[in-house]
């Protein structure tokens, strides 16, 4: 509260002590370890993920190679697929190519291109970065993520590699987003019909990329109908992720999706002075045409939305951004090699079940590993069952977290345990890798609850 | 799917080494207050016999809210910095009694925030040292509060729920909240009646906006009157309460238009205000009733007074109103440099006086929160 006095106060001498204190404050609040899973999504915890650098290039290498689908190409949930091309009435299937700088945009808006949580720091390891509504990592993607799709009420390998590994959320983000695409002409309108819908023009994307944040109406608090009284600023300034300074909107709240990820396109973001990527025009369907307001009126805004295809928005752009390296692909996924701190383990008996044994996950490879393990009986519990283990390749900052380090408790649930010896395995497997390790699990003496059998440092 | 937050750490000093540094600092800071008069400020605040705006003023991760004197806006005082989540600017209204101003904004920690995110409802005195007070959470960022007459109730919407979409009246008095509505539409909250018993909100669905009106402590609701067979947007109830202005995309013979209506509660007759050919803004009321909303045609730019008159628009560019001063003391509004609405170019918060005269209160990215009369 800076009640009392004008904020001239802040030209005041006193200035460098507010920052001081309040850098700390803000600091130490960082510092604080990130907030527990939102409820209800994939995991009953947060992953761990590797987080890239503050210049974010290993992460905009990886969406330039997803939009060229070089990640994963033909794998049917990380692969990018077929799009559909051509007029409404007459569509034909082509190899899918998202134009990179939509994605970039859309990884920016999403979560500013982080897959960790804001609470860690760059070129770290920490909690993944999850939301209200169970959006995860760079994409922020909550197709999939929303409830546990695996085996016993777990989250699926699928998810967990969305959550972990920033290569697969990126590379299921662009699918996605063709997915989106796709709904078109049966479910969605189309861009473009004077260009016959074709995916190379940038602005032909317009009802992909709102329909990525949710293809929703007027009066909804994510409604993206860029006509609806929702955004209470009418007209409003383009939007802009560049420097505050350039005269265009930065307030996200003003502004419907695709309006905020076609401004970011054209006015890319800044990380220490630097463009993230060189500005890519596109044009927005012109509000004032009434041609198009006529299409997006309200009446048209019913499904499956036919009468909403609009013109592609003029002057149209191709992002003509160069195909990768194919070498950037083994530079980026690395070569990792799963391995565990030991093949045998004994977990402590107790009464209540609390007493733990820890297992260790080593990748002594290169890149990013993400482990999901599994136990042969039910009443072996394993907390976190996912997570990162990540090669000495992988750069971290000085002073952040850096444990590279995979980790999870094993734990005997005593009420579904059978009486007498106890013995079981654990499987780890090295997710979208053909690796596997193999535990032996015993089960200990019986010791005071909350005793854990601990591994080594 | 949503936003992020651009603003990142780099981590690596111990909490408790940073709290106990943060605590020394901050009780140095407050052995300097202590010793020291208060600074002198720069610029001198404004006065409170003079007509007063205010507003906030959007940055990355806090918004200001400042009030300056409407005629001279150089002065301004900052009364309070409001954090919130990154990129997400807080939405506010004044009360009726210019006094207090809720808002709505997202907390700062929001993970990955977006327009959908929860928002907090939160309310702060314009008196001197007053702290904002929060009243409830989980509501919609983006649907504006609504304050009764009397200052006591404050409407919100919540998304989500069962219904849909819940109205719901929060106490000002004792911080309760009261759902008002469920809704499988859209439903913006409007305006209280003059008893602050009902509440008048707008329905969206495929068919048009329709204006409606639900009692407050649970009783019926009414159909009020179709306000168009599309989209409408700035509802403006008249200071007496029997109209209402509002801007609506109206489709007539394929043409689309953006047209100023004003909807007449005794009659519910429905009457075009302004310019036909010309796309309207803003509709906003005096505290006499004097109806102005902003022209843009081919025949140029303008701000138009119900009765016809029109005001000389600026030199370049156009105008959305945002208030008009009592009696004959003019307007502020949101000035565009651009000459259309798909190219509004840069926009800045400006007063027009009484003799067309144009001083800009806020340039940049700035949410007006409303006129105060002395």
């Amino acid at each position: 509260m800076l009640a009392g006095s004008s904020l001239s106060i802040a030209r005041d001498l006193k200035l460098p002590l507010v920052f001081a204190a309040a850098l700390l404050a803000v600091t130490a609040a960082w510092a604080r370890p990130e907030s527990a899973a939102a409820e209800g999504c994939a995991f009953p915890f947060v992953p761990t993920t590797y987080e890239d650098l503050k210049d974010r290039q290993l992460f905009i290498d990886t969406i330039e190679l997803a939009s060229f689908d070089m990640l994963f190409p033909g794998d049917p949930y990380f692969g990018l697929g077929e799009i559909e091309v051509g007029p409404r009435e007459d569509r034909h299937l082509e190899p899918a190519r998202v134009p990179p700088v939509l994605l970039k945009s859309i990884a920016w808006i999403e979560s500013a291109i982080t897959q960790a949580g804001t609470l860690i720091p760059f070129g770290s390891i920490g909690p993944a970065l999850v939301s209200f509504d169970c959006g995860h990592g760079v994409t922020q993607l909550t197709t999939g993520m929303t409830v546990p799709e695996g085996e016993l009420g777990r989250g699926s390998p699928e998810q967990a590699l969305v959550a972990t590994h920033f290569a697969y959320n990126i590379a299921r983000g662009a699918r996605v987003l063709v997915d989106k695409w796709n709904k078109a002409p049966e479910e969605r309108p189309v861009a473009g019909t004077d260009t016959i819908g074709h995916p190379a023009v940038v602005e032909n994307w317009y009802f992909a990329v709102w329909s990525y944040n949710g293809f929703t109406g007027p009066g909804a608090t994510r409604s993206n109908h860029p006509m609806d009284p929702i955004y209470g600023t009418w007209p409003r300034q383009p939007y802009s992720c560049g420097p505050k300074e350039d005269g265009l909107g930065h307030n996200r709240a003003l502004y419907p999706y695709q309006e905020l990820v076609f401004g970011c396109a054209t006015n890319p973001p800044e990380v220490d002075g630097e463009p993230l990527w060189a500005a890519q025009p596109v044009t927005l369907p012109d509000l004032n045409d009434r041609q198009v307001r006529s299409r997006l009126r309200l009446d048209n805004f019913v499904f499956p939305y036919e009468d909403m295809d609009i013109p592609t928005p003029k002057p149209l752009h191709v992002d003509l951004t160069p195909q990768p390296d194919p070498a950037l692909r083994e530079k980026i996924l690395g070569s990792p090699v799963l391995a565990t701190h030991t093949d045998a383990i004994q977990i402590p008996s107790s009464p209540d079940g609390s007493a733990a044994a820890y297992l260790h996950v080593f990748n002594t490879g290169s890149g990013v590993l993400a482990w999901y393990a599994v136990a042969s009986v039910p009443w072996i519990t394993i907390t976190p069952y996912t997570g990162v283990a990540v090669g000495l390749d992988m750069p971290c900052e000085p002073d952040v977290p850096c444990d590279r380090f995979g980790h999870m408790a094993l734990k005997v649930d005593p009420r579904a345990a059978p009486a007498g010896p106890k013995a079981a395995q654990v499987f780890v497997y090295a997710l979208g890798l053909p690796q596997m390790s193999v535990i032996d699990v015993t089960v200990g003496t019986e010791v005071a609850a909350g005793t854990s059998a601990r591994g080594p440092d | 799917m949503q936003a992020g937050s651009a603003v990142r750490r780099s981590g690596g000093v111990a909490p408790w080494l940073l709290t106990v540094l943060g605590l020394g600092l901050l009780a140095l800071l407050f052995l300097s207050f202590a010793l020291d008069e208060p600074p002198a400020p720069s610029v001198p605040g404004p006065r409170p016999s003079e007509a007063r705006v205010a507003y906030f003023e959007f940055v990355t991760t806090s918004d200001t809210l400042w009030l300056a004197e409407v005629a001279e806006p150089s002065r301004r005082e900052g009364l309070l910095s409001v954090r919130h989540a990154p990129e997400y600017g807080v939405l506010a209204s004044l009360s009726p009694a210019g006094d207090r101003v809720a808002y709505t904004a997202l907390p700062p920690d929001t993970a990955a925030p977006g327009r959908d995110s929860p928002a907090d409802l939160w309310v702060v005195d314009l008196r001197e040292g007053a702290e904002p007070r929060r009243l409830a959470g989980g509501v919609d960022l983006l649907v504006r509060p609504v304050w009764s007459p009397d200052g006591e109730l404050i409407a919100v919407r919540r998304s989500g729920g069962a219904g849909g979409y819940r109205l719901a009246a929060v106490s000002l008095t004792d911080g309760r909240e009261r759902a008002v509505l469920d809704s499988p539409e859209a439903a913006f909250p409007v305006a209280f009646t003059k008893d602050g018993r009902t509440l008048a909100y707008v329905a969206l669905n495929a068919a048009g906006s329709y204006l409606r009106s639900v009692e407050v402590d649970g009783g019926g609701q009414s159909d009020l009157a179709r306000l168009s067979d599309g989209l409408t947007r700035d509802w403006a109830l008249s200071p007496d309460g029997r109209s209402l202005a509002y801007v609506a995309l109206s489709y007539r013979g394929g043409e689309a238009s953006s047209r100023a209506f004003v909807l007449d509660f005794a009659t519910l007759a429905v009457r075009p205000v302004g310019d036909p050919s010309a796309d309207a803004f803003g509709p906003v009321w005096s505290p006499q009733g004097r109806l102005v909303i902003g022209s843009l045609g081919s025949g140029g730019v303008a701000l138009l007074t119900a009765d016809g008159r029109a005001l000389p628009g600026p030199a370049r560019g156009f105008e959305v109103p945002l208030a008009a001063g009592a009696g004959d003391s003019g307007y502020v509004v949101r000035s565009f440099t651009g000459s259309s609405v798909s190219a509004p170019g840069a926009a800045s918060l400006t007063y027009i006086a009484p003799d067309g005269a144009r001083k800009t209160i806020a340039s940049g990215e700035v949410t007006f929160v409303g006129w105060i009369e002395p």
